[in-house]
């Protein structure tokens, strides 16, 4: 079995892109251990301004089984879009400030008004803590019904104000 | 499984039951991104497999188990993006039996968001058990030590859960399940159902 981290290609280390013509490049070191690192070049040739980057993703992933099966799903997401910004000229310099916004979580952002594919963005950021921390049944450490009891005594969360009307 | 068998068909969950398992709904809300799934899919862990509502973007699962010592066929239903709207369909809210509200604890505006959710819950089943869930407690442990207005308000139980390291969830939706049959055996609101007769003529 292989873990997250390490699919069956082996361990990624760098994602990185070229911007013209598009492309997704991947530095890992194969599962084979002592092997050198190697570098996999994956065009992006379907991507347009208006392509939906999460299937963009879902049909690199397929076509370059099992190289992306280790690479997180925002970080994936997050270079086709600097890719997808690329398409009408600009520095990477210049996109990529904007597009770590997409994929920053504002706690008081009210995600409930966001499109579909902003909100797909938001989750993927927020998967990145999910995987690194959840535990999945095929783990040894895994526990079905994990309870926890939380009896101490509680301070006020401070999340109401005077005016709530619950 | 066949696909006409029993397993496959919308329930009725009002309809008194005979032989065969008692059905309850149990519904789901909140915000957008708060884990509802995620809670969801650890719950029920190989049999999460949403089936899509005939007529309503919802996401249904289906579980078999058993509470109060009866055999019992659970429908969980799950939100499919509605939350855009703050708002859900009405037949969302129609014969459910027990409700979980959930907001996320790194997330001050899910938290605020439970007061409509809320609101329109009563609007349309004022009696039914409600259950609150606080999740991701991993991401901000702090929570875990703190009392929300919400949930002392309305004299609703607080589960601290952690859809990723499981904590309190299995409780969660088997102490979801047991108030739901506990409704349906003995609804306190004789309301809900005259109205409901009126609704299906």
């Amino acid at each position: 079995m292989t873990s997250a981290a390490e699919g069956e290609a082996g361990r990624p280390v760098k994602l990185g892109i070229r911007l013209s013509p598009p492309c997704l490049l991947l530095v890992y070191r194969p599962a084979r251990s002592g092997a050198a690192l190697r570098l996999r070049k994956m065009p992006v040739k379907s991507l347009t301004a208006t392509s939906n980057c999460a299937r963009v993703a879902q049909e690199l992933r397929e076509r370059h089984r099992p190289h992306l099966d280790a690479v997180p799903q925002n970080k994936l997401l997050k270079m086709l879009r600097v890719l997808q910004e690329g398409l009408s000229g600009g520095r990477v310099e210049d996109i990529l400030p904007r597009v770590e916004l997409e994929f920053r979580v504002d706690p008081d952002e009210d995600l409930n008004q966001l499109s579909t594919e902003l909100l797909d963005r938001k989750k993927a950021a927020m998967d990145e803590h999910f995987n690194r921390q959840v535990v999945r049944p095929d783990q040894p450490e895994f526990v079905y019904d994990v309870r926890q009891d939380f009896d101490g005594p509680k301070q006020h969360s401070g999340w109401d104000d005077d005016g709530d009307d619950w | 499984m066949a696909a006409s068998g029993p397993e496959e068909r919308e329930i009725d969950y009002d309809r008194p039951t005979g032989a065969g398992p008692l059905t309850v709904k149990v519904i789901m809300l909140g915000d957008s991104a708060v884990g509802k799934s995620k809670m969801m899919e650890r719950f029920l862990l190989d049999d999460f497999k949403p089936h899509q509502h005939s007529t309503f973007a919802v996401n249904l699962f289906r579980h078999r188990c058993t509470a109060q010592g009866r055999d019992v066929l659970v429908d969980f239903w799950d939100t499919a993006g509605q939350e855009a709207f703050k708002s859900m369909h009405p037949s969302y809210y129609h014969q459910a039996h027990a409700c979980i509200l959930v907001f996320d604890a790194t997330r001050k505006v899910t938290y605020k968001g439970l007061s409509g959710w809320y609101q329109e819950l009563r609007e349309n089943r004022p009696k039914i058990p409600a259950l609150c869930a606080v999740n991701k407690i991993d991401e901000n442990p702090d929570v875990t030590s703190r009392s929300f207005n919400f949930t002392e308000k309305n004299g609703m139980p607080l589960y601290y859960v952690s859809a990723s390291k499981g904590t309190n969830v299995v409780r969660l939706f088997t102490d979801a399940i047991d108030r739901a049959v506990t409704y349906k055996l003995d609804p306190t609101d004789e309301m809900d159902h005259i109205l409901e007769e009126l609704e299906r003529d």
